[in-house]
């Protein structure tokens, strides 16, 4: 029996938590939640995408697959190469809000106001 | 181009999904620091300092007038938290596969220690310091010194693995390049400097420690950290990899080493995660147990006045004040060679060297 009340026979459960204060990056505390748990749901449909990539893959190869069979799947380069195109291309557009803010404070003609493009729109500036 | 991690025995083996999502946190960062980060820079030119200088009446003067003015801006405020929640994302993904792998991560150690080239030495009594007790470095949950198990080695297998993802690789295969940075400046100003004894302070999972063993094939090289499970870890990761290296597990502030022990003293990003009394102790303990003519080297991040421009400057602090690397906020405007005089060395004996990547390198001559 281990004396570490973190250990359950085999099972070691390691700290998931790291001590400090955390910033406060919006002003209701639910949204730092929320975002954080966007992230986390980012994060895991990314994990599918490649998770179905290795079962396409390991069909592919053998018709038929097995769970252990993915689990140690590991792509060789042209595949680990397909994979970090296909995510750089999911990071792109889940961040694109930050192109297009960065990108409308670059152009040379700042976008209107919305009153401003009404007024356009009835001939009026 | 795939930029894999090298691999050896103590190196932990992600299944599948594990892997997809420290491959997902790794291209994450890489995104957000290349595009989305240089992003903020036009954010803060087309919109952030004009208005905090129309409000305050007067220029931008430093970097700490960019951090006021930016930490409102809702550009700015999205960054960071999508910053963060990615470190923490991509500790939580490392530590699900250290997790899984302890058993075979702990029967390793104890196999690769009882056939040791090299050497481990424990202290459980060590007082941890307080800049390490007070919050988690860079966010690591239990940071470097937390022992969760007998025999741990967690704090070690999670870094190592940290460090390829933390860097996009850019360390290299086995994330020894500031090794080699502090190797090559050796080769290039002191080529006739062949050190028989070395030793690298805050050595943490024991990467660019071993670049040394591997250039210096006649000097016995030895490693201290004041964490456990790290020295634990890079001992047998040292050993995975047939590289015999002395770990112990002491404060590079005040070693048990003697007077006069080395011919070279290294340290790689352990100064801005420390303390300013720490810093100086560092530098004082080098001087007390280098040789006459030999060398220290420390390499750490760049300081304000290394900077190319007050935001380049400013986006350094960034780890600080989000990541807990809180004490770059001091360190970058200390005065290195200032500090270097005052622990002992001569003032022609000191001098900082800008490596090829721009962060600058302490050196001092005995």
């Amino acid at each position: 029996m281990s004396s570490n009340d973190n250990e359950v026979g085999d099972t070691i459960h390691l700290v998931r938590s790291s001590k400090g204060k955390k910033p406060q990056y919006f002003e209701d505390p639910a949204c730092d939640k929320l975002h954080s748990m966007l992230w986390a749901v980012i994060e895991e449909l990314s994990v599918a995408r490649d998770r179905i990539d290795a079962l396409e893959r390991t069909l592919e190869q053998h018709e038929l697959t097995s769970v252990n069979e993915v689990d140690s799947y590991i792509p060789n380069d042209a595949a680990a190469d397909a994979r970090a195109e296909r995510r750089r291309g999911y990071i792109r557009r889940i961040t694109q809000c930050f192109a297009d803010e960065a990108n409308q404070l670059k152009r040379a003609d700042p976008a209107l106001e919305f009153e401003e493009v009404v007024k356009v729109t009835a001939d009026e500036a | 181009m795939s930029n894999r991690q090298g691999t050896h025995d103590m190196l932990v083996q992600p299944i599948h999904d594990e892997m997809a999502r420290q491959d997902f946190c790794q291209a994450m960062r890489a995104h957000l620091l290349d595009e989305v980060q240089a992003g903020s820079r036009s954010v803060f030119e087309g919109r952030v300092r004009a208005a905090f200088e129309k409000e305050q009446g007067r220029e931008i003067k430093n970097r700490h007038d960019i951090r006021k003015a930016m930490t409102p801006d809702p550009y700015y405020r999205l960054y960071s938290a999508s910053l963060r929640s990615t470190q923490n994302l991509m500790w939580d993904a490392i530590i699900d596969s250290v997790e899984r792998e302890m058993p075979r991560l702990k029967t390793q150690f104890k196999k690769n220690h009882n056939s040791a080239k090299g050497s481990l030495t424990l202290d459980a009594n060590l007082e941890i310091p307080r800049y390490h007790t007070a919050a988690d470095i860079h966010l690591q949950p239990g940071a470097y010194h937390t022992d969760q198990t007998d025999d741990d080695v967690s704090a070690g297998a999670i870094f190592d693995r940290a460090i390829h993802m933390y860097g996009d690789g850019k360390f290299g295969p086995y994330s020894d390049v500031m090794g080699q940075v502090i190797l090559g400046y050796l080769a290039e100003a002191h080529s006739s400097f062949k050190p028989k004894s070395v030793l690298d302070m805050g050595c943490t999972s024991g990467n660019s420690t071993l670049a040394y063993v591997d250039a210096l094939p006649d000097a016995t090289v030895h490693g201290v950290d004041v964490g456990g499970p790290c020295v634990r870890y890079a001992h047998a990761r040292a050993e995975s990899m047939g590289k015999a290296v002395h770990f112990s597990q002491q404060n590079a502030e005040h070693t048990n080493f003697g007077d006069e022990s080395f011919d070279l003293v290294v340290s790689h990003i352990l100064f801005h995660e420390t303390s300013r009394k720490a810093l100086r102790n560092i530098i004082t303990e080098c001087h007390r147990i280098l040789r006459p003519g030999g060398i220290m080297c420390h390499l750490d991040i760049p300081q304000d006045r290394h900077c190319d421009d007050l935001y380049d400057s400013f986006m350094w602090d960034w780890e600080a004040y989000n990541n807990n690397e809180t004490f770059c906020v001091v360190m970058r405007d200390m005065d290195y060679e200032a500090e270097a005089i005052e622990a002992g060395f001569e003032s022609d004996k000191v001098s900082i060297w800008k490596t090829p990547f721009n962060w600058p390198l302490l050196v001092g001559i005995k």
